[in-house]
């Protein structure tokens, strides 16, 4: 098999691992809204609630999640094709570490900023909502995106349960053609131009943000 | 801005004894912990009466400060804003906090402006999410309180491209832009050079001979007596002496407070 057929063929593969990104992160993004609410909440119960959650879901290995929710899940409550039940498992872990993420986030906006929008008389909704996301936004974009760079590369494990993303399809082809080397390296160059691209669109958007903003 | 910076003593000494009070506080205490920080602290504020809030550091000036709009809930003690009293045994409602920033304006000594608004932005926003007034009219009040504090060309930017002192006369007109009926200020100009500091402590000084009430925490012992009709100073979460301005500047009587103006008058 020459080069160009494995390229094309593995090509195929990048809509999946693409989607399968994109489709955990914002899924995780918003996840993590609640669930930093939930670790970030003033009554200790509702925060120690919201840490185990985050720390059992951060300390299984996500391939063991996405076999829980593929084999477990999506085997006996409810039918789910493997994208779907990558999905969800990549989407749980994202929350959890997005969660965190946020949460360090909201605590490095200083302290006045909410007090001045208490003392303008702004309800706890508005605060959130004019005030500290935007920011907690901002101070979260590096992190975030070096978090969504990790993803991408552990969106390679969803091949295990048979979605026929680059990683999946490097491996069938390694099996047929027994050119391992090569066609491995193209994956590769494959994770890395997403994963560079990626970082290229983030430090844009960050350094836009930070010349109209900052000193 | 070229508004007049000048220190001679207020012309007219008002008198207010006439005047409605618009703040009373009866026995308000707070503690941290096992630290009093103010003891049972009375005190009336009477309409277009302009306090100074002098003394020591860690005396207590800013929580008392911090009490009356409730970013410290008292421990103990009524605060009584116009015909709404919150009781610290009690605690306020939501409802009255809403009632109190609406009688409250406050500054800050670190400004507080949102960085990721425009300088319009920050003014108008509360006049449009909280007065409900529309983005015309939040817009055209922003840019006409900009206009008297010398910074309508500031408009557009972001505070960040401001001086501390641009940035604090902005925070002055986010605060009046709700059309408060006091104004609180907590050191207003301590974050400041002493020169920036003066185009800060003049745009205040326009406000008190319009007339406003207003309760300032300072370090300014020139803006103390010459634009306040009243000072108090503080120490150890009391307020240990008060009078009219230039009397307690001049010949203070607590040994204290004589001490205390000593050593900031010898700087």
């Amino acid at each position: 098999m020459d080069m160009l057929t494995v390229i094309q063929k593995l090509c195929a593969g990048l809509p999946w691992t693409i989607a399968l990104t994109l489709a955990s992160f914002i899924a995780g993004a918003i996840l993590a809204i609640p669930l930093c609410a939930l670790r970030s909440a003033r009554n200790a119960h509702l925060s120690y609630l919201g840490a185990t959650v985050i720390l059992i879901v951060r300390s299984i290995p996500p391939i063991v999640w996405l076999f829980a929710v593929f084999f477990a899940i999506g085997q006996h409550v409810i039918r789910l094709s493997p994208f779907a039940a990558a999905v969800i498992g990549l989407s749980i872990i994202t929350a959890a570490n997005l969660a965190e993420i946020y949460r360090g986030a909201l605590k490095a906006v200083p302290k006045g900023q909410s007090e001045a929008s208490h003392v303008i008389g702004l309800s706890a909704w508005q605060r959130y909502r004019y005030v500290l996301a935007p920011q907690v936004l901002r101070i979260s974009l590096p992190s975030a995106s070096s978090y969504a760079i990790g993803l991408l590369k552990d969106t390679a494990i969803a091949s295990a349960i048979g979605v026929a993303d680059v990683a999946l399809i490097a491996n069938q082809l390694t099996q047929q053609t027994y050119q391992g080397l090569q066609i491995y390296a193209w994956a590769a160059v494959g994770y890395f131009s997403l994963s560079f691209l990626m970082a290229y669109v983030s430090r844009a958007v960050d350094s836009r943000i930070r010349m109209r903003i900052e000193r | 801005m070229n508004a007049e910076i000048s220190f001679a003593s207020s012309s007219l000494a008002l008198d207010l004894s006439h005047q409605s009070t618009v703040l009373r506080l009866d026995g308000v205490s707070k503690r941290f912990g096992d630290i009093t920080v103010l003891k049972s602290i009375d005190f009336e504020l009477k309409s277009g009466e302009v306090v100074a809030l002098i003394g020591p550091s860690g005396s207590g000036k800013s929580t008392l400060l911090r009490c009356i709009n409730q970013l410290e809930p008292p421990t103990a003690g009524t605060v009584t804003v116009g015909d709404l009293s919150i009781d610290a045994s009690v605690g306020a409602t939501r409802a009255q906090l809403a009632g109190l920033n609406r009688k409250l304006g406050m500054v800050f000594q670190s400004f507080n402006l949102f960085p990721h608004m425009s300088v319009l932005e920050n003014i108008s926003l509360a006049q449009r999410r909280v007065l409900k007034r529309s983005r015309e009219e939040a817009d055209a009040r922003s840019m006409q309180l900009l206009e008297r504090v010398g910074l309508a060309s500031k408009a557009s930017l972001y505070p960040s491209r401001c001086s501390g002192g641009q940035q604090q006369r902005i925070a002055i007109s986010r605060a009046l832009a709700l059309d408060p009926q006091i104004m609180l200020f907590d050191e207003p100009t301590s974050a400041l050079d002493p020169e920036v500091g003066l185009e800060v402590l003049a745009v205040m000084r326009e406000l008190a001979d319009e007339g406003m009430t207003m309760m300032v925490v300072t370090h300014e012992m020139r803006f103390a007596e010459n634009v306040s009709n009243r000072v108090i100073v503080m120490a150890d979460g009391e307020i240990i002496e008060q009078g009219e301005s230039a009397q307690v500047m001049r010949s203070p009587q607590h040994p204290r407070v004589q001490q205390f103006l000593s050593a900031v008058r010898d700087r």
